[in-house]
């Protein structure tokens, strides 16, 4: 250590740098944790130059490939189409986009059986299932109760729009799957902007940053083609009276859960705000400090 | 494979991709791992003394006989923990408490404890804790790691306590101290020029002399025209003795508010204003010289209080609080908190009660005063 006389600079950077280690020692020479409440995370600008980049780069990677997924959805989609015996075929489309690039889009040609008595009182059968359902629910389900209601009243009224309105309804079901596709393609190609602004800009490592990304892109990838394609399947047999239903509950809004679902998961790991540059240098001190060898004796709890 | 079974596979395996994201969830939900709330001691939040406490209940286990002992015969001993940590009990005051080695090296592993008062040498370390039964003076630019006294506590200029100090008496710390942890005093603290802290507890802190900020008390506050709630501009709502302002809010020098402030925006209390209540301020409230508040002043950002001004209730702030010459914060008897993320503080400030600077404070010296003192 230098001398306060000969270099007064240099010692109260020494000393600064050792009263830090310090300060978070404990009596036994182990590191004294800050209690999780007390830890706080300060965005700084670097953090977000970096969340900003690395959602620019993956959204910009996967508009690079997506019509090479669309190639792949076009694939999966015919493969299980066969196997479930869906009439029709399937086929690709290209939309231009400016003057040098498109966007494939898969088409499930494929018609739905007609609107019949049967087929409507399935509706009416539904509806109340949901809603006596709903009420059978213990206290605790609330919330997934008044979800069941939710979705009993927009069966209701698809329920009362084909009985006044039986030939008014304007979507088939080509049209449906090919623009829950188009939305699949561009709700995956969001996952990193969504990321980048909600998990990003956390404290977690980089490789956790890509897991989580990667978690979502792939699991939609694969969750897209074969959801449209049972949707597609459903309202064939079943009529179009059920396709505001399958939108509304089980088209968009369960991407988008899937989406928390993970999001949350991965907020439950672990992040690097206990790990700064102190800590970590505080631990290896202590890895290289030889072990005093007893019990603590309680001179002092281990927060502060 | 029949169309029936494929068809039932296809939907099992569509449901089963659809629902693997929520196992986490569900998981969780059914364990339970993360749902107890975050564990607290609760004497440890509560007790600025605690870690003090906890020592004191360690001494009296392990080391009270030693120091009765020390006291009866005038004989000092020495021993090991259970840990081997090395001790000293010192029955009477003088340089040689120090061995030679500690001398030469400028620093004590030895867990020091003083039957009666102690003095400390200046520019060394103490890296266990230090125990006065009697008073205790340390020497300038000593470095203790926790301290403990019965007795009054002087701590030399440019001294550093780097997790707690406890006196039974009153504490003053010279010029440039920094006092990291918690410090704690049953009768006062008095902080030099310069200082540094982090938590300060005792009926009364002052900081530097008293009579720095003496020009400026606050006894004539509020002595202007009192204003009614439909003075204010942007008063949007009064009711139950509380007034809620949209948007920024400038209140004239000396006047007298008779009620509750909340202001969205910021606000500016001007020279000599007195209120009757409290106010919260969700941005940036600057004081002028000599307001009084008679209750709580809370910021959503910063806070600046010019010189003389006085609270009754705490001060807290999500930004920083920077307290002008004079300011005064509780009162005798009456202890209360100061908190923020950073305190600045100039010279003949008095709070009563807590100072808690969650990322570190500072009390100016007499040449850095020129903006704080006169705010």
């Amino acid at each position: 250590m230098p001398d306060r006389r000969d270099y007064p600079r240099a010692y109260d950077r020494v000393l600064r740098w050792q009263l830090e280690q310090l300060r978070r020692r404990g009596w036994a020479g182990g590191l004294i944790s800050p209690h999780r409440a007390m830890l706080t995370l300060r965005l700084r600008p670097r953090h977000i130059v970096a969340a900003s980049l690395m959602a620019l780069l993956l959204s910009g990677g996967w508009v690079l490939i997506m019509n090479r997924v669309s190639g792949l959805w076009l694939h999966v989609m015919e493969f299980w189409r066969g196997v479930i015996g869906l009439p029709g075929y399937m086929t690709m489309v290209h939309y231009p986009v400016g003057d040098y690039w498109h966007l494939a889009v898969p088409r499930l040609i494929c018609g739905a059986l007609p609107l019949t008595t049967e087929r409507w009182w399935l509706g009416v059968g539904l509806a109340a299932l949901l809603l006596v359902a709903s009420f059978l629910l213990p206290r605790r389900h609330v919330p997934i109760a008044y979800m069941l209601r939710a979705a009993a009243v927009l069966q209701i009224w698809s329920q009362y729009f084909f009985a006044a309105w039986p030939n008014a309804f304007p979507y088939d079901i080509t049209g449906y799957v090919e623009v829950m596709v188009i939305a699949g393609l561009f709700l995956i190609g969001l996952v990193p902007i969504l990321l980048g602004l909600t998990y990003y800009v956390f404290d977690f490592s980089l490789v956790r940053r890509l897991a989580v990304t990667f978690l979502i892109m792939v699991h939609l990838t694969l969750l897209v083609p074969m959801l449209f394609l049972a949707h597609a399947w459903l309202i064939h047999h079943l009529g179009l009276l059920f396709m505001p239903f399958l939108f509304l509950i089980f088209g968009l809004p369960l991407e988008v859960l899937v989406f928390i679902a993970f999001y949350s998961w991965a907020m439950s790991w672990r992040g690097d705000l206990d790990r700064t540059a102190a800590w970590r240098s505080g631990r290896r001190l202590v890895a290289a400090a030889p072990e005093r060898g007893a019990a603590p004796t309680g001179k002092e709890d281990t927060h502060g | 494979m029949s169309p029936a079974l494929a068809i039932a596979f296809f939907f099992a395996l569509t449901v089963f991709w659809s629902l693997l994201p929520f196992l986490p969830a569900w998981a969780e939900s059914r364990r339970r791992r993360d749902a107890a709330p975050l564990r607290v001691v609760r004497r440890a939040e509560v007790d600025v003394r605690f870690f003090a406490l906890r020592f004191r209940e360690f001494l009296d286990q392990h080391l009270a006989g030693e120091l009765a002992a020390a006291k009866a015969d005038g004989r000092s001993r020495e021993g090991r923990l259970e840990d081997g940590t090395a001790w000293l009990v010192a029955a009477a005051d003088g340089p040689a408490l120090l061995t030679a080695e500690e001398s030469g090296e400028r620093a004590s592993q030895r867990l020091l404890l003083a039957a009666g008062d102690l003095t400390l040498p200046g520019e060394h370390s103490f890296l266990q804790e230090v125990h006065a039964v009697g008073a205790l003076a340390g020497g300038p630019r000593n470095i203790y790691r926790a301290v403990l006294a019965d007795g009054p506590v002087a701590l030399g200029d440019e001294s550093t306590t780097l997790r707690w100090l406890h006196t039974e008496d009153a504490l003053a710390a010279g010029a440039g101290c920094a006092l990291y942890g918690r410090v704690s005093a049953a009768a006062s603290i008095r902080l030099g020029a310069g200082c540094r802290f982090e938590r300060l507890h005792a009926p009364a802190i002052a900081f530097g002399e008293a009579d720095a900020g003496a020009e400026a008390n606050g006894d004539g506050a509020g002595g202007g025209r009192e204003l009614a709630p439909r003075d204010l501009p942007g008063q949007v709502d009064f009711g139950a003795g509380r007034c809620l302002v949209e948007g920024d809010l400038e209140i004239e020098d000396e006047a007298l508010i008779d009620f509750d402030l909340v202001v969205v925006g910021r606000l500016r209390l001007g020279r000599g204003a007195r209120v009757n209540g409290s106010v919260k301020c969700r941005k940036d409230a600057e004081l002028g010289h000599g307001v009084v508040i008679a209750g709580s002043l809370v910021g959503g950002r910063h806070l600046r209080l010019g010189a003389g001004c006085r609270t009754g209730g705490p001060v807290l702030a999500e930004g920083d609080v920077v307290l002008g010459a004079g300011c005064r914060v509780g009162g005798a008897g009456r202890p209360t908190t100061l908190s923020a993320r950073r305190v600045t503080v100039s010279p003949g400030c008095t709070v009563h009660g807590t100072v808690w600077a969650h990322e570190g404070g500072r009390l100016l010296a007499a040449d850095e005063t020129g903006e704080e003192g006169h705010a």
